[in-house]
């Protein structure tokens, strides 16, 4: 259990549309062990974001636990998921989801500001900062520190999400169709980047996509149909 | 953190929280403004209403007064140590016919004392031809009043000629001019007033535009101050008038006393050469008189003057006898009817009467009527209770010796003040004697009210007072009118005891109020119009609430995948809500500043503002025509802007408090959805 980073246990997640019911995940077990790039692959509409979100505690499941590096975190208080969901863990999304007023060094340092108060946050700027510009140099973004997110391609975007992902060092990274909004071509860079970090650094991944070619540099695989993982 | 962070780069980004703050500091600055004008107008107005009547007035209960009067003041003022002094004051409701006009106005005519009424009121503030004068008395100095009409009639020159100068300016053709006319009329517009007469004659002489070529804003304003022009011109022939009797009044009533008293003692010790030299003087003074203008035109004075001179020859011849000293009293009686009258016969008229005077458009004042001008008066007396019979109108012709102005409309467009013995035997209200003791009183004199001047200083508390606020566990600081009504209450007090006296039986009913009580009617509509202005701006305080929702709403829903994306890296639901917070009370707090600091300049310069755009587009919100005030008050009301500045902070409170909490809820992957 020590080694597992990710432990997901019978999740089920349902969502009510007016009279109907529809059950996106029916009992789901997932576990993913430290420092390794594990990939959810499914069609569309299968669950695989809902997945994601319950595993990174943005969303509550029905039933069923979480378990984040041994600590059952379904259990915790608000205050602790969101302290959690913070240090622990880190989002990359299909759509990027940058702050657009803040310039990308800003963006990147978010979670840390997230995590300090106004006192703390003058303690931890300089290594914060140093940290980040570290992360966008071997992300080759040095030369784009002070832009603004929408001044970026959609590569280099995804690559501050990353970039912003890691800043607090987080235990899991959750990527969420990292490159579905990206050409092949990038997306395959970024695919790569990801990869890069698990081998160099031991992050461990989980990420969820419909592409079952980038399912093939993955350590394992999970497949979800109709709200059930399969072999 | 990243909440300060967040709240500082949504500020600076955001033109959506430029408009709010902009929408709330209008709302502030609109509010300060209307508050502060009104305040400093209900404060203009309570100010000249506690001029007028003293601080404490004991008012009878019926239209017969009350009785004692003097004696009651006495008593007060040896028993009340804060009060400083008292004048009984009647009132009186009377016609007055606009000189040289059919038209007639409704007043009300009060019965003062002069000096003594400065005692109890700011009465000679509002004086203008008496201006200055610290104790003005009915019977001022001739030498004064010439002097002042003087001075008015050269204001009042000037702006005639501003007015000419300005038809000047718009009605001559500058093109049929040659260039160095053009350059001489430039420089006589330009050039402050007076302009001399042959200036004005060349300006006069200048060829003119035609009407066709004149557009219809031009020709209004010159019709407009062509009737000023004119109507300052009208004045003159009142002004004329009034500085004659003046002139002939100092002329004639002191050389008849003179002779009067020349001949007085001539009848104790014989004839001799001064008493034949003043008799000749007498006559000569008599040809003199009955070639005036006014005299000639009078039947009765005709009818008289034959035997006045035949009375002064004969004494002349004979010995001067006790005929012909009552002869000279009967000169001076028929030169009084036609000059300034005695000094029971004066009247100060309140300034804003129709038709006794106008204001041009810049709001200086320009009396048709002066001192020396004559009014008439008509009252049906009420003092006294008539049985079956009804009153008979009472009618008195009355001598202008000045014109007094409260800065309250009401009362300074209505009240005429004359003496006040005079008034009371007007209306019935002065004292009758036993018709065979003529010195045993049947009736005692009355007047309407008493005024009474407190000096807050020295109060006392009353043991009424101290005994009511035993219970009280802090100490209140009294107000003023609390003040006054406790010593309204020893008066009250009083006056209980000195009605009961039986000398003093006849006294009759009052009640004893303070000023604030008795000037309610005028205080009270602008008091409710000052409540109005707070009303009508606390809608518009809504309004900038809902203002502030609907922006703050705007921005939390274009906000959504932030909020998401904040949630999503750890931010806790509060913190997203402290965003929202922050901006609404930032928004508050800038925009309440910004309203203050531009409504204190809108409001300490609103006269100059007020006189730019009158300048320049011809509009004036406070037209000085209508109102008594002639400068807006353009004092801040610091009390209130506290009240307005917290309205404001609270109103972006509220305002970001729907949109904070809709925030605050949103989940993480909802907002995330959201695109």
């Amino acid at each position: 259990m020590n080694d597992l980073a990710i432990k997901a246990q019978g999740l089920t997640k349902s969502y009510h549309m007016g009279s109907s019911t529809l059950r996106v995940l029916r009992g789901v077990d997932v576990q993913v062990r430290k420092g390794e790039f594990a990939v959810v692959v499914g069609a569309s509409g299968s669950g695989k974001s809902t997945l994601l979100h319950l595993v990174g505690l943005l969303d509550k499941p029905d039933a069923g636990s979480v378990w984040l590096d041994g600590i059952d975190a379904s259990k915790l208080p608000a205050a602790k998921r969101n302290r959690v969901r913070c240090r622990d863990v880190g989002f990359v999304f299909q759509f990027y989801h940058l702050v657009p007023e803040l310039d990308i060094i800003e963006n990147v340092l978010l979670p840390v500001k997230v995590d300090s108060s106004v006192l703390a946050w003058s303690r931890r700027r300089g290594p914060a900062r140093k940290q980040a510009v570290e992360i966008l140099e071997s992300l080759n973004l040095s030369h784009r520190l002070g832009h603004r997110p929408r001044e970026l391609s959609g590569g280099e975007r995804q690559r501050v999400a990353i970039a912003r992902a890691l800043i607090n060092n987080p235990k899991v990274l959750l990527a969420d169709e990292p490159t579905g909004n990206l050409d092949s071509v990038t997306g395959k860079q970024i695919i790569s980047v990801l990869r890069s970090f698990n081998q160099q650094r031991g992050q461990t991944i989980l990420m969820v996509t419909h592409d079952n070619n980038l399912a093939q540099q993955a350590d394992t695989v999970f497949r979800l149909a109709d709200g059930r993982l399969g072999g | 953190m990243y909440k300060l962070h967040l709240l500082l780069t949504y500020l600076r980004s955001k033109a959506l929280a430029i408009l709010a703050m902009l929408g709330v500091s209008a709302c502030v600055f609109l509010m300060l403004v209307s508050v502060s004008v009104m305040s400093g107008f209900l404060w203009k107005i309570e100010r000249a209403a506690k001029g007028l009547f003293g601080d404490v007035v004991v008012e009878s209960g019926g239209v017969t007064g009350m009785a004692y009067y003097d004696e009651f003041i006495a008593e007060v003022t040896k028993k009340v140590p804060e009060v400083k002094a008292g004048s009984p004051f009647i009132l009186a409701y009377g016609i007055l016919p606009v000189p040289g006009t059919d038209f007639r106005q409704t007043i009300q005519i009060a019965g003062i004392r002069l000096p003594q009424r400065v005692d109890v009121s700011d009465f000679e503030q509002g004086l203008y031809f008496e201006a200055g004068v610290p104790r003005p008395t009915f019977d001022p100095p001739a030498k004064l009043l010439l002097e002042r009409i003087k001075q008015d009639n050269d204001q009042v020159l000037l702006i005639r000629q501003r007015e000419t100068l300005k038809v000047y300016a718009l009605q001559t053709d500058r093109d049929k001019l040659l260039p160095i006319q053009r350059q001489r009329l430039d420089k006589l517009l330009d050039s402050p007033p007076p302009v001399g007469d042959d200036d004005m004659a060349w300006l006069a002489a200048l060829p003119q535009k035609t009407a066709d070529d004149l557009t219809d804003s031009q020709m209004r304003d010159i019709l407009a101050s062509q009737a000023i022009a004119e109507r300052i011109q009208t004045t003159f022939v009142f002004r004329r008038r009034a500085q004659r009797c003046i002139l002939n009044t100092q002329k004639y009533r002191q050389q008849w006393t003179d002779l009067r008293n020349v001949l007085a003692q001539a009848q104790d010790k014989g004839p001799s050469a001064s008493t034949t030299a003043a008799l000749s003087q007498a006559l000569v003074l008599l040809e003199t008189l009955a070639a005036e203008d006014f005299l000639r035109t009078n039947k009765s004075v005709e009818a008289a003057l034959p035997g006045l001179k035949d009375e002064l020859k004969r004494a002349r011849q004979d010995l001067p006898t006790v005929e012909t000293v009552d002869a000279l009293d009967r000169c001076l009686a028929l030169t009084q009817e036609y000059l300034m009258g005695d000094a029971a016969h004066r009247v100060v008229l309140g300034l804003g009467i129709g038709g006794l005077s106008f204001r041009s458009p810049k709001g200086e004042t320009i009396r048709h009527v002066v001192p020396g001008n004559k009014i008439s008066l008509l009252m049906l007396p009420l003092g006294k209770a008539t049985g079956t019979s009804m009153p008979q109108v009472q009618m008195a012709d009355f001598t202008v010796i000045d014109d007094n102005h409260s800065d309250v409309s009401s009362i300074d467009s209505k009240f005429v003040y004359i003496p006040f013995e005079t008034l009371q035997a007007m209306n019935n209200m002065a004292a009758e004697y036993d018709a065979d003791d003529s010195k045993r009183v049947v009736v005692p004199a009355r007047c309407s009210q008493i005024h009474f001047k407190v000096d807050i200083d020295k109060w006392v508390p009353s043991a009424r007072l101290l005994e009511g606020a035993k219970g009280q566990w802090l100490p209140h600081r009294y107000s003023e009118e609390e003040i006054l009504q406790d010593v309204s209450g020893k008066i009250q007090e009083l006056w209980k005891t000195f009605a009961a006296e039986p000398s003093h039986r006849a006294s009759g009913e009052v009640s004893i109020v303070t000023w604030r009580q008795l000037q309610r009617h005028v205080i009270g509509p602008i008091q409710q119009q000052r409540t109005l202005a707070i009303v009508m701006n606390s809608i518009m305080w809504g309004v900038s609430v809902l203002l502030i929702v609907v922006i703050l709403y705007v921005i939390v829903v274009q906000k959504t995948a932030d909020i998401g994306i904040v949630k999503a890296v750890g931010g806790s639901s509060w913190g997203v809500a402290g965003i929202f917070f922050g901006y609404g009370a930032i928004i508050g707090l800038i925009g309440s500043v910004l309203g203050s600091v531009l409504g204190w300049i809108f409001v300490r310069n609103i006269n100059a503002i007020q006189d730019f755009t009158d300048a320049t587009v011809g509009f004036r919100v406070w037209d000085p025509e209508t109102f008594m005030f002639e400068k807006i008050p353009n004092e801040v009301d610091w009390s209130a802007a506290v009240w307005i500045i917290a309205g404001a902070l609270v109103a972006g409170l509220i305002g970001a408090m729907i949109p904070a909490v809709r925030a605050a809820r949103m989940q993480p992957v909802e907002a995330l959805r959201y695109e």
